[in-house]
């Protein structure tokens, strides 16, 4: 599959390109109060209220709510933004998927010879809807 | 308008919808472009234009499309149709089109042509470019139909359009003090703008007579049942209602209907006795009081029990003490559910929708109930407030005042206001919303949250000030958390939530006395039934029987849409469908039902215009629980199918 190619706390993660919406930079959010702590915030894009998770926590590795970058990704009905420190390229997944060792991701793909995590998307904003 | 009319009235636009597709196909057959697929298009209109007819009683139509359909099931059996035939087909449909304009047809002789149509004369001939026939089809109304998402996507431009004439204003600031000729022009396009939301929030309307169809047969279901003699009367049936409101107002209209009946008109023996005329009257009167709606029911009864109206201070608590489960007005519970119940629930639904139910009522003389309700649910005023650095909005309709700082007094180690007599505990917002240790600012005032009579006391550090706001929804992700009703953007473009007064009450209660609270009991739940079926007659007409026998009902065009609507976790009780619909047809939509753990036992009835014994087998080998056909269909055996399924 082609995939968007994302980098957050210097490592290289997959995000299916079929899933992403769009890609934009920072921009102001609203702290929700009571939401689960994966929430960053909600933002406005282009005139939608949207939820904007801390990737970084929902792949087990430390919370990350102020990324720089974030990428609009949809599953079924739901559209959330998800913070990474940058977008490097899209490109083609040389490999099939290897299991996946860690929360949030589908799997394990080369790209070229390196390997990248690849992002459930629906798995991790199912992790960010209240329980 | 009955329920037959409205009925009828659907059924017209349908199938003028499929005539209009039948003509402009048999053209291109005629022009020779017909093609196998074109065949089995013809077959699908005529099939169902004979199954929606007979079920809405029009049997020339059904004769006719019976006609047309054999012809066609000949033909699809060939793969292809002889140009030659298109003619004797177009006249059969301008017979239908005759027929539904209320012209007597002789659907004989429309047949006899349509037999004699293969070893026909050539036919008369048209232009093939689809333009002018004998008998052209009559002027369409001068109404649209658009789908609803379409008018929400303009409401929505409309929306921002709106927000960014603010936020332009918010960023010329000064410089608009001191030119008077922006000032103008910022003010013209203001007006314009709120022109144009006023014209699309109209779209969004639907005025009360859309819905009262069913009202008369439930008064009299629930008279005859319970031996009254009942008139219903209608008054402001003109009023507009959010459409998106609509739905919800039936069900909770046909719930107090048969409470009136039920609970409030005495049996003619007892009215006589009374001195009150035989016949009882419930009254059904909506009115539109600025930026609320009212819609009431009352009847002529015998009232509210006298023990409980003293008990009652308020329309307000008058109709939270009849709506407390278990209560009803009425010493032994009819036939029909107490009305405890059936209150608690219409309040609970109403409040969804950000209304209030009053109740007013007279010993003796009967009762009248109340629902307030927002005039429509996408702009809402709201008071801005300020808690922390954040920005949030509660709307006016659940605000009763805000208290000054020095209001809060010490009550037993505790900060609490007076309000009316009462002492209400204050709550920091922030905690309610699950942030502790966060300080309130000094004099920060407290909001007085009321919603039907139920009040608690909020703290925020400062008041922004009122604004209209364009609500947002969260999202589905989101959806579920119980503290927001919603967003809104703020001129500078920020987004501030909406609070939810219904949570901040629950929050503030538990705050109060977590001790005290008991667990309340699991309320009473209506079964609720999926309707799939790709004819919008046919959808209409079960929905309405059901809703009418106490059914909460769910639509659905076909398989996949009602697939995706149960995958979203909407809660059904059970499924009712047709077999032949688009994309994905009962058959499938009844296997992948039966292969899925979820939905495994959930009754499915068969609904089909087809009862030939392999369909039924088949129906019965894939999981169905009951199998119907529309040409014999029959109200009673439907409900009674459906109580047995649900029951079980």
């Amino acid at each position: 599959m082609d995939a968007v190619h994302v980098r957050l706390h210097g490592e290289r993660y997959a995000i299916d390109a079929a899933s992403v919406v769009e890609v934009d930079q920072r921009d102001a959010m609203t702290p929700v109060w009571g939401a689960p702590p994966l929430v960053a915030g909600v933002r406005n894009l282009r005139g939608s209220v949207l939820p904007v998770l801390d990737l970084a926590a929902a792949l087990g590795l430390p919370a990350h709510p102020d990324a720089p970058y974030v990428v609009f990704v949809e599953a079924g009905a739901a559209v959330a933004g998800l913070g990474v420190d940058g977008v490097t390229d899209v490109e083609r997944l040389s490999s099939g998927l290897e299991p996946a060792d860690r929360p949030g991701l589908c799997g394990h793909a080369l790209v070229g010879d390196e390997r990248v995590g690849v992002i459930d998307v629906r798995a991790v904003l199912d992790m960010a809807a209240p329980a | 308008m009955s329920v037959d009319d409205r009925l009828l009235e659907i059924f017209r636009e349908e199938a003028g919808d499929r005539l209009d597709a039948m003509v402009s196909t048999l053209l291109e057959i005629e022009a020779g472009d017909g093609d196998p697929e074109s065949v089995r298009e013809l077959f699908r209109h005529a099939h169902s234009l004979k199954g929606t007819a007979g079920m809405v009683g029009l049997e020339p139509i059904a004769e006719v499309a019976r006609g047309v359909e054999d012809l066609l099931s000949d033909a699809r059996g060939g793969g292809a149709l002889d140009a030659a035939t298109a003619g004797p087909l177009l006249r059969a449909t301008d017979a239908i089109r005759a027929a539904m304009q209320g012209e007597e047809i002789d659907a004989g002789a429309v047949i006899a042509q349509l037999r004699g149509a293969d070893a026909a004369e050539p036919p008369p001939r048209r232009p093939a470019n689809g333009g002018a026939g004998p008998a052209p089809p009559p002027a369409r109304m001068t109404t649209l139909r658009v789908a609803a998402d379409r008018v929400d996507d303009l409401l929505d431009a409309a929306g921002e359009a709106v927000l960014h004439r603010r936020r332009l204003e918010h960023m010329l600031g000064p410089a608009v003090e001191d030119d008077e000729h922006l000032r103008e022009e910022l003010d013209r396009g203001g007006t314009l703008l709120a022109g144009l939301q006023q014209a699309v929030l109209e779209l969004r309307t639907l005025p009360l007579s859309s819905i009262v169809a069913s009202f008369p047969r439930t008064v009299r279901d629930a008279a005859a049942r319970e031996g009254r003699e009942v008139e219903l009367e209608l008054s402001g049936v003109d009023t507009q209602f959010d459409r998106t409101m609509l739905e919800g107002i039936s069900d909770m209209i046909v719930h107090l209907l048969r409470n009136a009946v039920s609970h409030g008109i005495e049996p003619p023996a007892e009215r006589e006795a009374a001195g009150k005329p035989r016949r009882g009257t419930v009254t059904v009167e909506a009115e539109a009081r600025g930026n609320r709606v009212e819609l009431s029911v009352s009847d002529d009864g015998r009232g509210v029990a006298p023990e409980l109206l003293a008990r009652a201070a308020s329309r307000t608590e008058l109709a939270e003490l009849l709506a407390a489960p278990g209560l009803t007005t009425m010493d032994a519970v009819g036939e029909l559910a107490g009305r405890g119940v059936g209150l608690d629930a219409v309040r609970r639904d109403l409040e969804r929708l950000g209304g209030v139910m009053l109740v007013d009522s007279e010993p003796g003389r009967g009762s009248r109930f109340t629902l307030r309700l927002p005039a429509t649910l996408a702009v809402l005023p709201l008071l801005m407030v300020e808690r922390a650095g954040q920005h949030f909005g509660i709307p006016l309709a659940t605000l009763d005042e805000v208290a000054d700082a020095e209001r809060i007094v010490t009550d037993d180690g505790r900060r609490a206001v007076e309000v009316d007599g009462d002492l209400l505990p204050v709550a920091d917002l922030a905690v309610l919303l699950d942030r502790v240790g966060l300080s309130v600012a000094p004099g920060g005032p407290v909001l007085i949250v009321d919603v039907t009579g139920r009040r608690a006391a909020v703290r925020c550090d400062r008041l922004l000030g009122e604004q209209d706001a364009v609500m947002k929804p969260l999202g589905p992700l989101l959806d579920d958390l119980p503290f927001y009703l919603g967003a809104t953007v703020e001129d500078d473009g920020t987004i501030a939530l909406v609070l939810d007064a219904r949570h901040l009450l629950r929050g503030a209660a538990a705050a109060a006395d977590a001790a005290a609270a008991e667990p309340a009991p699991p309320p009473a739940r209506t079964p609720r039934v999926l309707v799939v079926d790709d004819q919008v007659t046919v959808r209409e007409l079960q929905r309405t029987i059901l809703a009418a026998a106490g059914y909460e009902v769910l639509t659905a065009c076909d398989g996949r849409e009602a697939l995706e609507l149960l995958q979203r976790g909407d809660r059904v009780d059970l499924v009712i469908t047709d077999i032949e619909m688009p994309a994905l047809d009962g058959f499938g939509l009844l296997a992948a039902l039966r292969d899925d753990p979820r939905w495994g036992s959930l009754p499915v009835v068969i609904v089909s215009g087809r009862g030939a014994e392999a369909d039924r087998r088949r129906g019965a080998e894939a999981g169905a629980d009951a199998w119907m056909v529309k040409a014999d269909f029959d109200q009673q055996a439907l409900l009674d199918t459906v109580q047995r399924l649900v029951i079980r």
